[in-house]
């Protein structure tokens, strides 16, 4: 198969397409910010201005403190963007050697981490990561840490229970006789063979430390004022639903069409990286 | 096909004694591999031949490291293979790479993101070999086992599966090896792709002097390749014995059970000499007592639910384990 039939395949995927692309657009808006807002989210306040409802200059209009709500929300995309990314290296590099050590060594190494995960399983996330953020204080570092450690346990299941099927293969055997080690085994035979369900987990969990973000920044905890965070342009503006409705539309739709983008893109990624489907695609070549 | 039956070395490339694997709880054990003895001289290839379940896969296995032993010894050139202080770790190292393994399904045999080059060359640079001499060993290994090495940057899934058996193949030989364990390393591929491998099997064994321990279910195909045949029926070799006495000249009810199973090309012909035992294989968690074959024989006597029969000797080469059937070669005298 070549690169253009690859390309081809990649395409009839909708939802990879959709959201793909609409990750593309946010990830380059979050980028090239100071390019496309044309006022600066936090220094260009000016109180004449107030609460202007959106128009030719201000297409989301103006808060509370007469700055522009569309250049908040571009460099919002930042700190929306930056969570995502990094609780996500953090969760999937938690959650990734864990469930090599448990799915490899199996026995009692599996039973102290699966004990572990079931743990953090069953404490509400939002909740974990409120008693983090408290003891930790508020701030968008200690965010990152929080929920960084409290959503590792879904790539720590999935990379066991493929480590389970993946370490019975044939080829980890032949490795074995030839006389690789177990580290060998688990980070260069086994792992290559796990990594797209990972990076589906992966995808998807993105978009929850999206709206986690969102909500701890809603409720105070987060990136503090004035920097410009979706959650935090929302909580900010819930007395001015009423009055000012487009400070919480806009900041509501930007978290929105990012999650659900996010999430499109990892169920397109399921589709691509599912076996089966790749195996179905393979075999419908003309003979 | 015959062999020259010349083996210089008089000693054993390896020795597998009383080998028993259970599997389960110990209460109740499987006894997968119940008391097998056999061994292999340099250059030679002894078949193991049994239905599915009998443990012939285990032997293998454990045989190359990949199974631990409940009790038993293997001894490889002299050494005994199990982790004893005897051994240091690099010395198991250096063990490990003699003994390799050609398995049954080419599909899952090969790492499916690693290509070509990766497969061979990474286990010859974890050996030692710097990356030039691991290029070349791997074209070289290509080549013998007739692949083209432009194509060392392809992955598994862009082989046939006849070709990917000459991958793992030539994985096995990267490090050569002095036995091959090939666990049914035939049994997936069409009956022409099988004839294609059993040849090259048979080519570098006589290119290497390479032993084999050939596991498979298929008597047509131990045929054509092996020099002694070991018949496993519940975890115990039965018989045996030189493939042309054992096919000339089985002794135990099962292997001519099993020889009069091998289909006939003609599909009108029906054979007369077929045995036909109706019975599944019985259950490894509670086998029949004395002889584990006696619910299915077709020459059951009354004695044998009562003493598990062990190995006897017919001949120099020859071995049994079934009393009446000792008897009656006795009285028959040498057949």
């Amino acid at each position: 198969m070549n690169m253009h039939q690859r390309i081809l395949r990649l395409l009839r995927q909708k939802n990879l397409v959709i959201g793909g692309s609409f990750v593309a657009i946010i990830v380059l808006m979050a980028i090239f910010a100071p390019l496309i807002a044309p006022f600066d989210p936090v220094s260009d306040a000016d109180l004449m201005r107030s609460e202007m409802r959106p128009d030719g200059t201000f297409i989301f209009g103006t808060d509370t403190h007469g700055r522009d709500v569309f250049s908040r929300v571009v460099y919002g995309a930042r700190i929306s963007l930056s969570v995502g990314l990094i609780t996500q290296i953090i969760n999937t590099f938690i959650g990734v050697s864990l469930g090599l050590l448990a799915g490899y060594w199996g026995g009692k190494t599996d039973d102290m981490i699966m004990g572990l995960t079931n743990i953090m399983l069953s404490i509400p996330v939002v909740v974990f990561a409120l008693a983090i953020m408290a003891s930790l204080g508020p701030g968008l570092i200690n965010l990152y840490i929080a929920l960084g450690l409290t959503n590792w346990s879904y790539s720590c299941r999935i990379t066991r229970a493929q480590v389970l099927s993946a370490k019975k293969a044939d080829y980890v055997k032949a490795a074995h006789s030839l006389g690789y080690g177990h580290i060998r085994i688990m980070f260069g035979q086994i792992m290559p063979n796990i990594l797209g369900p990972v990076l589906v987990i992966t995808t998807l969990g993105a978009a929850e430390a999206i709206l986690l973000e969102a909500a701890l920044s809603f409720l105070g905890l987060g990136a503090q004022p004035p920097t410009p965070s979706w959650g935090g342009m929302l909580s900010s503006a819930r007395n001015q639903f009423f009055t000012a409705p487009w400070l919480s539309i806009f900041p509501g739709l930007a978290i929105f069409v990012t999650v659900l983008a996010l999430n499109l893109f990892g169920d397109g990624l399921r589709d691509i990286l599912d076996p089966r489907n790749k195996a179905k695609n393979v075999g419908s070549k003309p003979k | 096909m015959s062999k020259p039956d010349i083996f210089p070395n008089p000693l054993p490339l390896l020795s597998v004694k009383n080998l028993c694997v259970n599997f389960g709880s110990s209460a109740h054990p499987i006894r997968a591999v119940n008391d097998v003895s056999l061994s292999i001289r340099r250059g030679e290839t002894l078949a193991l031949v049994g239905e599915s379940g009998c443990g012939k896969t285990t032997t293998g296995m454990a045989v190359c490291g990949l199974q631990n032993l409940t009790s038993g010894s293997i001894s490889f050139d002299g050494k005994s293979l199990q982790d004893d202080a005897s051994m240091t770790h690099a010395e198991q190292f250096a063990y490990r790479k003699r003994i390799q393994i050609v398995f049954q399904d080419p599909n899952s045999s090969l790492n499916p993101r690693m290509n070509l080059a990766t497969t061979l060359e990474q286990p010859l640079r974890l050996h030692g070999a710097t990356k030039v001499e691991a290029q070349q060993r791997a074209d070289w290994l290509l080549e013998k086992v007739g692949l083209n090495p432009k194509h060392k940057n392809r992955f598994p899934h862009e082989f046939s599966g006849g070709q990917r058996q000459r991958i793992g193949i030539a994985r096995a030989l990267a490090l050569e090896p002095e036995l091959i364990i090939c666990d049914e390393a035939v049994s997936a591929l069409d009956v022409s792709v099988q004839a294609q491998i059993i040849n090259l099997l048979v080519d570098i064994q006589e290119e290497f002097g390479l032993s084999y321990l050939f596991i498979s279910h298929d008597l047509a195909v131990v045929e054509h390749i092996a020099d002694r045949i070991a018949v496993m029926y519940l975890g115990k070799i039965v018989e045996e014995a030189p493939w042309d006495k054992l096919f000339s000249n089985p002794q135990h009810p099962y292997t001519k059970t099993l020889l009069s199973a091998i289909p006939v090309p003609d599909p009108r012909r029906v054979r007369p000499d077929r045995i036909n035992i109706t019975s599944e294989i019985p259950n490894p968690i509670s086998p029949p007592s004395g002889c584990s074959f006696h619910p299915r024989c077709p020459a059951v006597m009354p004695q044998c639910n009562i003493d598990a029969p062990k190995l006897e000797a017919l001949s120099d080469t020859h071995f049994i384990a079934c009393p009446p059937a000792v008897k009656r070669h006795q009285a028959g005298g040498e057949a």
